[in-house]
């Protein structure tokens, strides 16, 4: 027997990777919603003056794998067959664990069985467990290092034993035995339902009235702590002491005998870079905190309960919904808080559709453009630009499935308890997100700004433009070759196509470029003014208005957006991403150009609203047939 | 014995699986290694918006299923 190794083997959700966690010391994903641990981890971690290697394993039910994840874990066991295994069953569900612990002595494993969280269930003779089994059964909670060393004090015991004996017996007992017989021994209390509190509760948040309510309460909360007044105080906070940081290495570098030109690039180039990827700091820890919150206490699993009919018909799953709320805050964020999705195809498409869901950074955009020729209505303009984004997003879904089949998820979720809240872990898993954020994306996009900001500031024959005559710089230049690319658009001034292509680095940009070019400060009565003179480098129509809100609700995200999905997906479908949305905008935006060219701008609003009905009403026939009761006509998967 | 389709159950409703009509190898191993076996009880406790999913108790653990797959399980009283 392999005496150094603690393999955790148990079912999904039953605390291994908390265990885990408890014994090394490391920060490992865990979550209150199966499914979290991908692979094999381990770590090797001194105990009682020994070196141990303990293992954690994805959950698994029984012998019989059914997904990737499990047969890992099977694969795993069957190359360590004499290793002792430490099988983490969840007291609450002890009858459906007991599953596993019986196929793993019926296979010849050596086991001691770890019962997590038992405070939280009364009733259950363990004692009678561990004769009727004939092996160790410890009472544990992982969260706690003294129960877990207690744990590892019998692992030890039972490796000073000899073992055989005891195998062999163990699997002539257990053969005649099943778990359902187990559980009515050793349970004292008849309905000895772990869920009946909970069930109570489930009765009253799933109610639909309350439900909904609820679920929109904690969007809105989120939503004002993290964009509101106190994320926006709390950013403002960071980024004065990251400002008054910046100032103090602006003064030590200018005292510096470098050149003027590395001078400005360190100054306008790589702090102002530093300063955007800093400022998306406190809106990933908030939004990842509250995420992390919502799922420990159980709530992330009801939401995805309830609304997954509803986006089953554009091809998303309930679990996608958070996500895409978030996206209205910011696309980034968002991207992160996908990685609760287990399924790398409905992750995948959730990650599609956030570009089509407008963050807050084009707010300021469509207010300012707007307000140029629907001042009275451009609250109720911006409105329907978030309905037009939706509609093109379900458009947009129902033929991505129709191209790209999906597998057949179907939705089995285990519901989890409602649990308290452990604010150390979820803080400690926000700022993990936060550190690989930085390590991962920050990184690149200091890079390409860097490259924006040579652009901007160099001339075409390479001379340091120093503020000077932005007609002169690299990025001008490009913009002005490409600028045929966006004539059928009805883009006619470069200055438009160069607040697109800042827009690209940082949507913040854009209304930022559009007063650089027209040389006005941020003051928005003089941007105005000026985006209506037709001498000024950036100027707008009614129609070129409208076709630019349209293009910049639709086209490619952020860079961070992008290396973010780079990161979690791959580079392929970052490149899809940009590509795509690209298209997708151009496309639109000449349909709209050319419709009101033609036509007037309020048969195209009746038009909208005739697709959008359109539409609801497809999905909505879209239902399946319920059952007639005749069971021998149901329909089989 | 009075046989039905898991989504004709009323809301607490407990009944027995008598059947799993489910051709997908892969769903009928992942409710077999759930406690969906044949003879189990099992509860409905509640429905989403729409009826496209069931929440649904099984060996004393609470699971959301959807409406396809409980079109595939016949219970009985």
């Amino acid at each position: 027997m392999n005496n150094k190794k603690i393999i955790l083997v148990g079912n999904p959700n039953t605390g291994k990777s908390t265990l885990f966690n408890t014994l090394t010391g490391s920060n490992e994903k865990v979550s209150n919603w199966h499914g979290v641990t991908v692979g094999v981890k381990s770590k090797k971690v001194e105990l009682f003056n020994e070196i141990f290697e303990v293992v954690d394993t994805p959950g698994i039910y029984s012998f019989l794998a059914y997904s990737n994840e499990e047969k890992i874990t099977l694969d795993y066991l069957n190359k360590n067959k004499d290793c002792l295994i430490v099988n983490v069953c969840d007291a609450n569900n002890l009858k459906r664990n007991l599953i596993l612990t019986l196929e793993l002595l019926k296979n010849g494993f050596d086991v001691i069985l770890a019962v997590n969280m038992h405070r939280e269930i009364d009733g259950i003779d363990y004692g009678l467990l561990a004769n009727e089994l004939n092996i160790k059964v410890v009472k544990i909670d992982s969260r706690k290092i003294k129960d877990c060393l207690n744990l590892i004090k019998e692992f030890q015991n039972i490796h000073n034993q000899k073992t055989q004996k005891i195998s062999k017996t163990n699997k002539k007992q257990v053969n005649n035995i099943n778990n359902n017989e187990i559980f009515a021994k050793i349970s004292k209390n008849k309905e000895n339902d772990a869920y009946l509190k909970n069930d109570k509760i489930d009765k009253i948040v799933l109610n639909k009235f309350i439900f909904i309510l609820l679920f929109l309460s904690s969007i809105f909360l989120i939503f004002y702590i993290t964009f509101g007044p106190i994320g926006t105080l709390i950013s403002s906070i960071i980024n004065n002491i990251f400002n008054k940081i910046i100032d103090n290495l602006r003064k030590i570098i200018l005292c510096t005998n470098i050149s003027y030109i590395i001078k400005m690039l360190i100054i306008d180039g790589v702090f102002v870079a530093i300063q955007s990827v800093v400022s998306f700091i406190p809106q990933i820890v908030l939004l990842m905190f509250f995420i992390s919150v919502l799922e420990d206490i159980g709530f992330m699993s009801r939401v995805a309960f309830m609304f997954d009919g509803i986006l089953k018909k554009v091809g998303l799953s309930g679990k996608s919904l958070f996500s895409l709320m978030m996206g209205y805050g910011c696309t980034t964020s968002a991207i992160l808080t996908t990685r609760n999705l287990e399924n790398v195809s409905l992750r995948k498409r959730t990650v599609l559709l956030l570009p089509f869901i407008s963050c807050s950074a084009k707010l300021p955009i469509f207010l300012v453009i707007s307000s140029l020729f629907f001042d009275k209505y451009k609250y109720l303009f911006v409105f329907g630009l978030y309905i037009f984004s939706i509609l093109i997003s379900v458009i947009f879904l129902i033929i991505y499935k129709k191209l790209v089949p999906s597998q057949n998820e179907n939705f089995i979720l285990e519901m989890p308890k409602y649990r308290k809240v452990n604010f150390k872990k979820v803080v400690k898993d926000s700022f993990v997100v936060v550190k690989e954020f930085l390590i991962k994306v920050g990184t690149l996009i200091l890079f390409f700004s860097v490259i924006v900001w040579l652009f901007q500031n160099i001339s075409t024959n390479f001379k340091f433009l120093n503020g000077g005559n932005f007609e002169r710089s690299i990025l001008y230049f490009v913009c002005e070759k490409i600028k045929f690319i966006f004539k059928p658009l009805g883009f006619e001034s470069v200055g438009i196509i160069v607040s697109l292509f800042l827009g690209v680095i940082a949507k913040e940009m854009v209304v930022v470029g559009l007063a650089m070019m027209n040389g006005v400060s941020g003051d928005l009565s003089l941007l105005s003014s000026s985006l209506l003179d037709s001498s000024s480098l950036c100027c707008f129509s009614k129609t070129s208005a409208i076709v630019f809100l349209i293009f910049i609700l639709l086209y490619s995200p952020c860079i961070s957006a992008i290396f973010t999905v780079k990161n979690e997906l791959g580079k392929k479908t970052a490149f899809y991403v940009f590509i795509s949305q690209f298209l997708i905008a151009y496309v639109v935006s000449f349909l709209v150009y050319r419709m009101l060219l033609s036509f007037d701008f309020i048969f195209i609003l009746l038009l909208f609203l005739f697709l959008d009905i359109f539409i609801i009403l497809m999905l909505r026939l879209k239902k399946n047939k319920t059952c007639w009761g005749n069971c021998n006509e149901c329909r089989r998967i | 014995m009075n046989e039905k389709c898991l989504v004709d159950l009323k809301i607490n409703e407990v009944a027995k699986i008598k059947q799993i009509n489910i051709k997908d190898e892969k769903v009928k191993t992942q409710l077999k290694n759930l406690g969906f076996i044949i003879g189990e009880k099992i509860k409905l406790l509640k429905y989403n918006y729409n009826k496209e999913g069931f929440l649904v108790k099984v060996m004393n653990v609470n699971y959301a299923v959807d409406r396809k797959i409980c079109e595939g399980i016949i219970v009985c009283e």
